[in-house]
C-alpha cells in the first residue's frame, strides 16, 4: 500500500460482493507500535468486556477481516455529487465504493474525485454541456485501449478535457494529451497529469500546472 | 454532476480471509498488473 500510495481498498467476499474496507486508518491502532487504544479500568469497566474484546481483535488482527472497517456505505453511478458528499461529512470518510445494482462494485469515489471535478467546475461556470459524458466516454474507451496508457481520470466540461492522476514515465504526458485530443468533440485538452519520478519519489506537476507553482509538489516517499 | 462522471473504475479490491500483508502486497502486484496492461 505504501509502495502504490493505496490509501484505502475494497475488501470482497469470495463472490465478489463489498463486505468492507481496509485503510490508513485501520493501522494506526495496532499493538505493534504500542498505539492500541488504552483506557482507564473504570472506563473499560462501563464499556464492557464485549467492546473491549473487538478493539483487541482490531488492533491485534493478523487478517483482513479483523482489521477492516465493517458498515461500509455505498453510492450507485446515478447518484449525484451532493449525495456523496453529505455521505463522506456524517460518515467523515475519505472514499466511498460505487455498487452497481445487482450489488457488484464498479468503482470508488474520493474526495480527489470530487476535488478534480470542483476544479473543472470552478473554471468555468456555465451548466455540463448534454455531450460532455459521451465525450468522457470516447476518451475513457481510448485509454482502455492503449497498452502504455495510466490510470487516467478525465473531466469534460463544454468539450474541454482536463486529465487527472499519476504518470510513471514523463513521456506519457504527451501521449495522454493525444489520446484525449483524438476523441470526437474535444476542442481543447488541460493536462494536471503529475509525473512521479520512480526512483527518487519526487513528484512534478505539468508544464501547465508547474506556472502557478514551483516544482517539485512533493515527494511521496513513505515514512515507515 | 453525477458519481458516473467523477468515479475512478477498475478498482483493486482485496480478500477479507487473506493476511493484511499478503493483500496488501496482490494489491500492489495488481495495481502494477493494471498498469501495465492499461
Amino acid at each position: 500500500m505504501l509502495q502504490k500510495d493505496i490509501s484505502g481498498l475494497p475488501v470482497v467476499d469470495e463472490d465478489g460482493d463489498l463486505v468492507g474496507m481496509l485503510t490508513e486508518g485501520d493501522f494506526l491502532r495496532r499493538r505493534e507500535v504500542g498505539t492500541e487504544r488504552r483506557r482507564a479500568e473504570w472506563l473499560e469497566f462501563l464499556l464492557g468486556p464485549g467492546r473491549i474484546a473487538e478493539e483487541y481483535v482490531h488492533a491485534s488482527g493478523r487478517k483482513v477481516e479483523e482489521v477492516m472497517t465493517r458498515d461500509t456505505v455505498t453510492v450507485s453511478e446515478d447518484d449525484t455529487l451532493e449525495t456523496v458528499v453529505e455521505l463522506m461529512e456524517r460518515r467523515r470518510i475519505k472514499r466511498v465504493p460505487v455498487i452497481r445494482r445487482d450489488g457488484k462494485m464498479i468503482g470508488i469515489v474520493s474526495r480527489a474525485n470530487l476535488l478534480h471535478a470542483l476544479v473543472s467546475l470552478a473554471r468555468k461556470d456555465q451548466t455540463l454541456a448534454g455531450d460532455d459524458a459521451a465525450i468522457r466516454r470516447r476518451i475513457l474507451d481510448a485509454f482502455a485501449k492503449q497498452p502504455w496508457a495510466p490510470q487516467v481520470n478525465v473531466v469534460v466540461k463544454d468539450g474541454v478535457a482536463e486529465l487527472w492522476g499519476t504518470i510513471m514515465d514523463e513521456r506519457e504526458r504527451q501521449a495522454c494529451v493525444v489520446v484525449a485530443e483524438n476523441a470526437a468533440g474535444v476542442r481543447r485538452v488541460h493536462d494536471h497529469l503529475v509525473w512521479v519520478e520512480p526512483m527518487s519519489g519526487m513528484a512534478f506537476p505539468s508544464p501547465e500546472d508547474a506556472k502557478k507553482r514551483p516544482t517539485p509538489i512533493s515527494t511521496v516517499t513513505a515514512i515507515a | 454532476m453525477q458519481v458516473r462522471d467523477v468515479m475512478t473504475g477498475n478498482v483493486i479490491s482485496v480478500k477479507a480471509d487473506e493476511s493484511i500483508v499478503r493483500a496488501a502486497s496482490h494489491a500492489a502486484e495488481r495495481h502494477q498488473r493494471i498498469a501495465g496492461r492499461r
